[in-house]
């Protein structure tokens, strides 16, 4: 288990214990009421934030529509000169806000007790109390440099996951609002989530997603702790890979000029896909191009755009996903019901690999001659009703059958289609609590069965994974969220290690439960 | 500004001929010679309702601590107080004093009189007499739309305001949320409230058939024809029950 | 160690929370008033050179669009004040958004009771309301009298109506110590102080339990907090406020007791925008 050592977690906790006992009394000592405890926006337009969230971080509406708008108010291109620094001369220059009208923080900390099934043994179930600081903190900078030209460029600076803790740009783009007419075009450059409109955006969930505790560096990839994250944006694949990049020729045959294909363990030359990573038209942040607007009238929302992606071929090579989505909007009284559809394909977009440990493979790495193309639908609702806020997807995933080449190993069973199902339901109790329940349903696909006599038993590999969770949030103010979940496994009953693909405990089943308790705010 | 004058002379002008050519709508003063008179008791029947105590949340040094609402008064042989009686479709009668001030009092932290009755156009004086501040805040028709919100912070300032619109006007005051009073504005002189006994008479009624409302807040809402004949009066009795 | 960068890396981090604190509590509210468009009370800022748009059917549907761009989430479908962010913007508590049928209006030059003027709606879609309404500058003033024309179309009160903007006597006096002694002496004799505490922070006896027309509460304004005064803080505004009152709030008009003596009240918007200081 890899766990943060102790020099880490006290690290981390000095950090932020400093960070909270340095800025929350500040805060509270500058007098800052409910109608004036705000970040970046709602200082600009000085206003509570939930003009624009229903609470902190999911949007209403207006929100939405702001969003929309490229950080400008609904229906106007407000980037305008007001209260603002002229830079680079009276004429045609760019327009700043103070810097506290356009900068603000977000934290997010808390502590995590999981029960899981123990490595290897089966049936065991230790309560590892697993109290680690996960911590986020992210500073984002957002708004307009002038009239319908905005920005955001966020960093993230994050404790949680298999990587070392680092600092890094999350989300940076530029939008260009509504060009041709107000609301026909508006064009999004850079690293951003492209579901940020659709309507169940991943990256405004209520509950901040734990990744999976994994280690991708070998094939099949060793998973400690099953993530929780939305499911139905998950991979859903088992069996697959993007990478390694080897020449042309070895792509081909699928075996190397040397006999054998070779996976480098140290990742560089490719790595293994998870049935739970986020994939596709997806947070956290892709690189892309988006052009969204609602030419046809208030209700219709388009969005058409690419997404950069790596190349399963090798991933040191880039293509273009292009993707298209729709959404359509009835508001009423009390509420406002949307419903979302998207399509999105990856060519060349995974590779499947098999580990036979028999000869003449002995355990090496054998790849499909050819890279899988990959396509993506989903449908998405959202209604919100008072103080009711439901959302959820459901979202398929297609893949092509493999071929690698070898009669034996053309054996193995592969199911082509999965799909996934995520849906929340949040409602806003009183003005300082929300409760929510959320549930997750992953429908595997991907590598099912080993060839015959490659594998002990019958089980499918692919297991198919779903979780339940509750939530409630306490918002002391506006910005401010203290909460508590608790996640259950819904499949652990099925204890079963997935024999011949790698020995380990099966990555669906070995979260047993999860209680967090955590803060979520924004300054 | 002098065109915005010029454009509202004209107006006003246009609406005065407007007003005075109006049949139905504007009540007109006649010589009544001959009038009858409706006269009669309005009861109610059985026992009445308790008039729930109210709990004086602010001001108790003034107010005390628990007031009786006044809502239900009901006198010996159930003779109903404070009940509404006017004839609603009658356009042309006897004179009345435009200028008179009906008074509205707040005191010990409840409006006096609880229910009073005034033609459209004649205002109200609204005074308090209390050491605390209350605010008389007046409401017209059912959706209780804000008429007047007018503050008392002196003891014994009368504050004329006009009643501009007809039906049932509730009084209410923020301050303290159990005062609670209505003025029953008439589009003609003839209404009235019914005394401690339940009895009441409008006269001076020009001969014809009427309608004639009987309103209590509680209670609720009767119309009922009349018939007055001249020199002779009307009997109008109704008895309330729950 | 890379430890010890990734730490520094939180330092910054520190200084730019910091500095989020300390310069919103630094920011100034915004003084540039170009002249006003109509009388001493409409404090708007309009060019001189825009011209109203005849307030006709076309200018009401063409305000209908823009309200269905910028203003039905809140305000809602009909103008009722029931658009789907209301119950997130202030749930169970007032202010809710304007139900703009019930013709009933807060933020007025208007006697008590009576319609706001043209030029009020306009001010409130422009200036918006602190805390609650965003500011609609981004819109042009001739898109903001389409609005406003389309929302007076919602609410019959105010067909044929005539209003007047009250009598405004005298203006703004220089905040001196005398003045704002004799503001504070009207803010005790008027028993300002019963609603809104003796030292403005909207906790007088009366305070608890006031409510709005629509039965949400509603407590009285803590006068300390200068930039959150609904109706504005400037001294036009504090005038406007207690002249005409707040009409579908608690705040009564006080403008019969001030008759004669007009001067006072310029006195108590002295006093009251000094509780801030």
């Amino acid at each position: 288990m890899k766990k943060i050592t102790f020099w880490q977690t006290i690290r981390n906790l000095a950090v932020y214990s400093l960070l909270t006992v340095v800025v929350v009394p500040v805060i509270w000592v500058a007098g800052i009421s409910d109608a004036e405890a705000v970040p970046a926006f709602a200082r600009k337009y000085d206003m509570t934030c939930n003009v624009c969230h229903t609470r902190q971080p999911r949007l209403n509406p207006f929100g939405q529509r702001f969003l929309e708008n490229g950080y400008q108010l609904p229906g106007t291109a407000d980037g305008g000169t007001k209260e603002k620094h002229l830079l680079g001369g009276e004429l045609n220059g760019v327009t700043l806000d103070d810097i506290s009208n356009y900068m603000a923080v977000r934290l997010r900390a808390d502590i995590q007790q999981a029960s899981f099934v123990d490595n290897k043994i089966i049936g065991d179930v230790s309560d590892d109390p697993d109290i680690v600081f996960p911590n986020v903190v992210n500073i984002f900078f957002a708004g307009t440099a002038t009239e319908d030209i905005s920005f955001f460029f966020e960093t993230e600076y994050a404790t949680q996951g298999a990587e070392e803790p680092a600092l890094r740009f999350e989300r940076s783009y530029l939008s260009f609002n509504n060009l041709g007419g107000q609301q026909v075009a508006t064009v999004k450059v850079g690293n951003f989530d492209p579901s940020a409109m659709y309507s169940f955006p991943t990256h405004r969930q209520t509950i901040n997603p734990v990744p999976a505790a994994a280690s991708t560096d070998g094939f099949p990839p060793e998973v400690y702790r099953a993530p929780l994250l939305p499911l139905a944006f998950s991979s859903k694949m088992f069996g697959l890979t993007r990478g390694p990049s080897k020449s042309s020729d070895e792509l081909r045959t699928g075996v190397s000029p040397a006999g054998n294909t070779t996976y480098d363990p140290e990742g560089d030359d490719g790595y293994s896909i998870l049935p739970f990573e986020p994939m596709f038209y997806n947070a956290p942040a892709q690189k892309g191009i988006s052009i969204h607007g609602r030419p046809f009238g208030n209700s219709l929302l388009y969005q058409v755009g690419v997404v950069q992606a790596e190349t399963a071929e090798d991933v040191s090579k880039t293509t273009f996903d292009p993707y298209i989505m729709l959404r359509y909007d009835i508001l009423g009284s009390n509420s406002n019901l949307q419903f979302s559809g998207f399509y999105y394909t990856a060519s060349k977009a995974a590779r499947a690999a098999l580990r036979p440990p028999v000869a003449p493979f002995n355990g090496e790495v054998v790849f499909a001659r050819e890279a899988s193309d990959w396509v993506r639908m989903g449908v998405g609702a959202r209604w919100q009703y008072k103080s009711l806020d439901i959302y959820g997807t459901y979202i398929t995933d297609e893949i092509d059958k493999p071929d690698f080449g070898n009669p034996v190993l053309n054996m193995s069973v592969w199911e082509t289609d999965a799909s996934g199902l995520s849906i929340e339901a949040d409602w806003l109790l009183t003005r300082k609590w929300l409760l929510g329940v959320r549930y997750d349903m992953m429908r595997s696909g991907g590598l099912s069965k080993l060839p015959p006599g490659l594998q002990a038993g019958d089980p499918e590999i692919n297991q198919d994974a779903s979780f339940i969770a509750f939530i409630g949030k306490y918002y002391p103010t506006p910005s401010i969220g203290l909460y508590g979940r608790y996640h259950m496994n819904l499949e652990d009953s099925v204890k079963l290690p997935a024999a011949g693909f790698g020995g380990v405990e099966n990555p669906a089943t070995n979260l047993e439960s999860m209680i967090t308790v955590g803060v979520d705010m924004a300054f | 500004m002098k065109k915005n004058i010029f454009v509202k002379c004209i107006s006003a002008a246009l609406l005065l001929a407007v007003c005075t050519t109006a049949t139905a709508a504007k009540y007109k003063v006649v010589d009544v010679s001959n009038g009858g008179s409706i006269t009669g008791a309005i009861t109610f029947s059985g026992t009445p309702p308790k008039n729930p105590v109210l709990k004086a949340t602010k001001d108790v040094d003034v107010c005390g601590a628990t007031l009786t609402a006044d809502y239900y008064i009901v006198g010996a042989n159930g003779g109903l107080k404070n009940v509404a009686i006017a004839i609603e479709n009658i356009d042309a009668g006897k004179a009345y004093d435009k200028k008179e001030l009906i008074p509205f009092t707040n005191k010990d932290c409840m409006f006096g009189p609880h229910v009073s009755a005034a033609v459209k156009g004649q205002k109200l004086g609204i005074v308090s007499e209390d050491p605390v501040l209350h605010n008389t805040h007046l409401y017209s028709g059912a959706k209780l739309k804000t008429m007047y919100n007018i503050a008392l912070p002196l003891q014994n300032k009368v504050i004329k305001k006009k009643l501009k619109k007809s039906g049932v006007v509730t009084v209410k005051c923020d301050a303290h949320e159990w005062m609670l009073g209505y003025v029953y504005v008439g589009t003609s002189p003839y209404v009235t409230v019914s005394a401690d006994d339940g009895s009441f008479t409008i006269s001076d009624v020009p001969p014809g058939s009427y309608k004639v409302t009987i309103w209590h807040e509680k209670l609720g809402t009767v119309s009922k024809d009349v018939t007055v004949t001249a020199g002779a009066a009307a009997k109008l009795d109704h008895a309330f029950s729950k | 160690m890379k430890n010890s960068i990734k730490f520094l890396f939180s330092l910054p981090t520190v200084f730019m929370l910091a500095l989020v604190v300390v310069v919103p509590a630094t920011a100034q509210a915004e003084e540039d008033k170009t002249e006003a468009n109509k009388g001493p009370l409409m404090d708007i800022k309009v060019s001189p050179y825009t011209k109203r748009p005849a307030e006709d059917g076309k200018s009401v549907a063409a305000g209908r669009e823009i309200y269905e761009n910028s203003c039905i989430f809140c305000h809602g479908p009909d103008g009722e004040g029931d658009g789907p962010v209301a119950t997130y913007l202030s749930k169970d508590l007032a202010p809710q958004p304007r139900d703009f049928t019930s013709g009933i209006y807060k933020f007025r030059s208007t006697a008590s009771g009576e319609m706001p003027m043209d030029e009020d709606l306009f001010r409130t879609v422009t200036r918006g309301v602190p805390g609650f309404m965003p500011g609609f500058e981004g819109l042009s003033p001739t898109d903001r009298w389409k609005v406003v024309y389309y929302i007076k179309s919602l609410s019959e009160d105010f067909k044929g109506a005539e209003p007047e903007a009250i009598n405004v006597v005298g203006s703004a006096i220089p905040s001196t110590a005398v003045s704002i002694n004799k503001g504070y002496e009207v803010y005790q004799q008027f028993k300002c102080w019963e609603c809104h505490g003796g030292g403005g922070l909207g906790d007088g006896k009366k305070a608890p339990d006031l409510k709005d027309d629509w039965d949400y509460p509603l407590p009285p304004r803590n006068l300390v907090h200068l930039r959150s005064y609904k109706n504005g803080s400037e001294s036009v505004d504090i005038y406007r406020t207690i002249m005409a009152g707040l009409d579908g709030g608690a705040m009564p008009s006080y403008a019969d007791f001030f008759e004669g003596e007009e001067e006072n009240a310029w006195h108590l918007v002295n006093y009251v925008r000094s509780l801030s200081r």
